[in-house]
Order: structure tokens, then sequence, then C-alpha cells
């Protein structure tokens, strides 16, 4: 008997109270609480949408927006004109290079597409630290290069260093995406020593390396010999290693130079020596850029 | 057992219902980010109305390179355009322009987009200077703004609050900042004595008088030492008071060389960051505080001096 009152009742409660629960319609608002701010659109900044956006889906940050910086380092922004002269310059021998390297495929821009940085992040300054030690780029997570001290930079002077940074960078940016065999790690496995690479003498080329800063580690020697493979001439390669003494230390290089352009040319299609080709061919002309004009 | 089972249940009924009939208004009429666009929207109208405004400027958490003036007109494009004081060292050209934002960070801030010689010229980290520059600012928090009106803003790696004035109608930004100029260059002085109602305490010196060529020159010509010696007890290697052996206490002299780094007006007047305050038992003179000197034009070059306008001793600086 007791069972019989209480369960029509107690469900009873339960039902209506579950009713006026689902009984208030909560309506959603259509507008979005995130407001989209108006951003002021310079000459420059639709230059970048049709010559690094549109064609490359690469985004060309030169405001330096804070979130982006280290904060360990002080910096400054850079200062705008040379932020389009360093715009030109990497569009007219990287980007439009790779398109080039690429012409006889479908897609010419397919490879920068997929591979350029997707975020090119210009910093005005050096960022040094209290030793007075200066960082010139570097590349973060596989998508972004941070390009600094665009202060100082020359373009009379200093193309090559820009792009031969930027090659660097993106060398990286490939060996984060498909890495080289390890088997390039251990062609001169004993010879990496870290931060020590700076206080080391200049005999890195006796020891199987290119510079004292690919003695660093792997990676940089990946990226320095990639680096050297598309900046430097025929000429430069013949009598660098022709200036080595040990013969070891020269087959250690010869061997990191076949397994780069090997790693390159089978992952990415890339055929360096015509990139070579290309990149130095447009760094000799890069006095037919309209550093001013931004109507194209 | 009935009536428990039926007051339970009723009860969980109750609670249901008042559970669904919770109202669920919002504290602000906003969204976050409409609340978040409505604080960016109000600094910059503020910027734009008042157009031309005074940045006195402060780089470096100690104060080391003294204060600076700035001259900054924000226009509706976005672009700012700068006059600074130390222009005689920076760059031969009266004012740079360059893209300004008023952007969300960790709340409103001002930031000078792009490189400016003039706005960025203490945040520049170089071999000259270091790695930090000389430690100045480009990106500058809103802190609100005063009756005046003043604009405050607070700079993170300084952690120093600066402000903006609205320029006097009777200055064009040119005339503004070469009057800051004049003001310095008029005092000649290295080394001044320190008066207190009359009574000589102590000095103020700086390493050169002004000089509008170089940064070193013009900065160190800001930076006065201030030195002075006051009494205190002595104390023994406890901490514990000194005493003699017929009670009394036992004093030793001790040498105050305090830096003081001061912004100039045109009025002839500088001023420091905060007030001064003085140290020990100095007659007086102890617990007083300056923060504005005059620097008055007497009858003959000599008898030019500082007067203190903010202290309620008479504190001169005479030569």
């Amino acid at each position: 008997m007791k069972k019989t009152f209480f369960k029509p009742y107690l469900l009873a409660a339960l039902c209506a109270s579950t009713l006026l629960v689902s009984c208030f319609k909560e309506e959603l608002n259509p507008t979005s609480v995130i407001v989209d701010t108006e951003e002021v659109k310079s000459q420059f900044d639709l230059w970048l949408e049709r010559h690094y956006v549109e064609p490359y889906n690469v985004n060309f940050e030169y405001r330096m927006p804070d979130r982006e910086t280290h904060f360990n380092y002080w910096v400054t922004p850079p200062p705008i004109d040379k932020s389009i002269e360093i715009a030109k310059l990497i569009k007219f021998v990287l980007l439009d290079g790779m398109s080039e390297l690429m012409s006889d495929e479908e897609n010419p821009t397919l490879l920068a597409k997929t591979y350029f940085p997707r975020l090119l992040f210009l910093v005005g300054s050096y960022e040094m630290d209290s030793n007075n030690t200066v960082v010139l780029a570097s590349a973060e997570n596989g998508i972004q290069i941070n390009l600094l001290g665009v202060n100082y930079f020359d373009r009379e002077t200093g193309c090559s260093g820009i792009t031969g940074t930027m090659i660097h960078e993106f060398a990286h940016i490939l060996d984060g995406n498909i890495a080289v065999p390890i088997e390039f790690d251990l062609i001169t496995k004993d010879g990496y020593i870290g931060d020590s690479y700076s206080s080391a003498p200049n005999d890195y080329l006796e020891n199987g390396f290119l510079s004292n800063y690919a003695r660093s580690t792997p990676a940089e020697d990946i990226a320095v010999t990639t680096a050297a493979l598309v900046g430097e001439t025929p000429e430069w390669w013949e009598s660098t290693l022709n200036s080595i003494k040990n013969a070891e230390a020269r087959a250690k290089i010869e061997k990191k130079r076949d397994m780069i352009i090997s790693w390159l040319k089978s992952e990415f299609s890339i055929d360096v020596y015509k990139w070579r080709d290309i990149y130095q061919g447009r760094l000799n002309r890069v006095g037919e850029i309209d550093w001013y004009n931004l109507d194209d | 057992m009935k009536h428990i089972t039926n007051i339970v249940a009723l009860l969980a009924a109750t609670l249901l219902l008042a559970t669904s009939c919770r109202s669920d208004d919002s504290i602000f009429e906003e969204s976050a980010a409409e609340r978040i666009q409505q604080g960016l929207d109000f600094y910059e109208k503020a910027l734009l109305d008042g157009q031309t405004w005074i940045m006195e400027y402060f780089p470096s958490e100690d104060l080391k390179y003294g204060g600076w003036i700035y001259v900054l007109t924000f226009n509706a494009d976005h672009n700012v355009r700068a006059w600074f004081e130390g222009e005689t060292f920076v760059d031969d050209q009266n004012y740079l322009e360059t893209p300004y934002a008023v952007e969300y960070s960790t709340g409103p801030m001002l930031k000078f987009v792009n490189f400016n010689s003039f706005l960025h010229y203490f945040a520049m980290p170089n071999y000259e200077h270091g790695y930090q520059g000389l430690e100045g600012e480009y990106e500058f928090s809103f802190l609100g703004i005063t009756a005046e009106p003043e604009i405050l803003l607070y700079g993170i790696k300084t952690d120093k609050t600066m402000k903006l004035r609205l320029l006097p109608g009777d200055y064009t930004p040119e005339e503004y900042v070469e009057a800051v100029r004049e003001s310095q260059r008029i005092v000649r002085p290295t080394t001044l004595k320190l008066m207190v109602n009359g009574k000589e305490y102590g000095t103020l010196t700086r390493a050169n008088a002004f000089q509008d060529d170089t940064f070193e020159g013009y900065m160190q010509s800001k930076v006065w030492t201030l030195s002075y010696n006051y009494r205190q007890q002595q104390t023994d290697p406890t901490g514990a008071p000194v005493y003699d052996d017929e009670g009394n206490p036992v004093y030793e002299e001790v040498a105050v060389n305090d830096r003081l780094s001061f912004i100039h007006y045109p009025d002839n007047t500088m001023k420091l960051y905060e007030p001064y305050t003085f140290k020990g038992e100095l007659e007086g003179l102890s617990g007083q505080t300056m923060q504005t000197l005059e620097w008055k034009i007497g009858t003959a070059p000599l008898s030019d001096k500082f007067v203190c306008l903010d202290s309620f001793l008479e504190i001169e600086f005479v030569q």
C-alpha cells in the first residue's frame, strides 16, 4: 500500500519538475562574442596579400606583435621601408625562384605553398644576450622563420645574407617535416660540440664540417650544408674541398653533401643544382627589383 | 514513514523547480570582446581628440638616463608624428612619422608599430648600449585618463608610469622641444651647493653641462648626484644601538650620494620622477621631500640658482 501511494506521487512531482526544467528555451544569440577589430590595411598590406598570401599562403608579419617575440630578449620592431625591401627580395629570389624551380610541375607554387614557412616574422633589432651574442634568425616549430636585425639590412650589400639565412632556416623546416636519414648524423657523430663551436679553432674543414657553426649539432650541419649547396658556386665547392688536407674529412663532407642532394631529390623533388642556378641567377639580378613600387 | 517520504519527494521537486527557475542574467550587458573593443575605442578616441600630446618618458627601471620629452601627434590614419628633444643626436629631422596601434594585450595598449629612430631610441638593443639597449619601451599599457586631461601609461619593462598631456596652444611641437632644450641650455654649472633655510648641507653635481650633440653628453646633464652627510647612531654586529661608557649614543657619519634623474620643461623647471626624501637625522631636513626645481635667473650669472618649488623648507641649490 505504501508503495502504491508513493510511486505515483513521486513520479508526478519529478515529471512536473522535469517539464519545468525543460520549458525554458535557451536561444543562442546570433551575434558572435568575438568582435573583429577593423584593421586598417596599408598599401604594403595589400601588396603582401597579392604576392605572399594569395600565391604562396605565407604571412609576412612586419608589425612585430609582441606575442610572437621571445620574451627573454629585448627587441624592437622593424622599419617599414626595410620590411618592404626584404619582402620584395624574398619574393623575387626565393618564392618566385622556387616556382621557377618547379615550373615543370603541374602546380609550380606547390613546393613553396607546402614547405615554405607559413609565417615570416621580422624583428628590427637582433636578439642579443648579456654576452652580446647575437641571434641572426631562427626557425620555429617548422612553420615560422624569424628574421632579425632588419634595421641593419642594406640592400646593396646584404641581399645574399638575408636569402642565405632564409635557405638555412628553410632547410631546418624541411628537415623538421621529413627528416634527413639518421645516417647523416653518424658521419661525424663525434665531432658535434654544442655551444663550444663559438670558441672552437677554425679547423672545421679538417674535421669534416663546412663551418664551425655546423659543428654545433647535426641539425645545424644539415642546414649549413643545404645552404652551401644552394648558395655557393661550383668553384667555391671545388676550392674548398681541394683545400682539405685530411682525406677522411673531405670524404665525410662529400658524403654529407651527397646525402643532402639525395634527400632533397627523393623527399621534395628538388634538383638542388637547378635550384642553385636559379637562386644565384636571381640573386645576381636583384637590381631588377622595383623596391618602391607597391602597385604591382 | 509515509509522511517523511512525501516530504522528501516534495522537497526534491521544489529543489528541481528552484534550479530550473534560476535566473541566468549576465553581469555585463555586452560581451567581453565588445567591452574590450569599447576600451580600445575609448583610448583611441582620446588620443585623436587631443591630437597633439606631450609624452613624458622615463627609460630604465633605475632611472639611469633621466626623463625625456616627446611631442606626439596622432592621426586618424594610424600614423603618429613624433618630435623628440634628443633629435639633435639621433636624426637630423624635425619629426619622424610611424604607424601606431591601440590594441589589446594584457589590457588596452599603445604600440608604436614600426621602427622609428626617435620613439625606439631607448628600446633598441645594440653593441653600443648592450642587450637591453637603453632600457626603453615601445609598448605602453593604458592606465587611465585624468581630468587634466592626462593619459597615464605604464611601461612593463621599466615599471614606470609615464604620461601624455596636451601640448599648450601657444607652442608648436618644434617650439616646445626647442624650449625644453633651451631650459637645460641656460643651466651651466656642474656643481651647486645644497642650501636649506640658508645653511649649506651638501652638493648637487653632474658630469657635464648640457650638450645636445651626443646621447652621453645630453643624458649626463640630466642626471645629478646629490651628496650630503648625516649622522646616525652606530650599531653593533647584532644590530643593537651603541652607547659610550656614560650612556650617550655613539654616532657615525653616513655619506649619501644619490642619483637624481630629472625631466625638463620649457618654464625652466626640472622634475624628478617621484619626490626625493632626505635621509637620516639632518636637523629638520630628515624626511623632507623635494621634486621640482626651478632655475631662477639672478642679477649676475653667479647668482643663478635652483629653487625647490614643492618643499616645506627653503631648499636651494646655489653656485
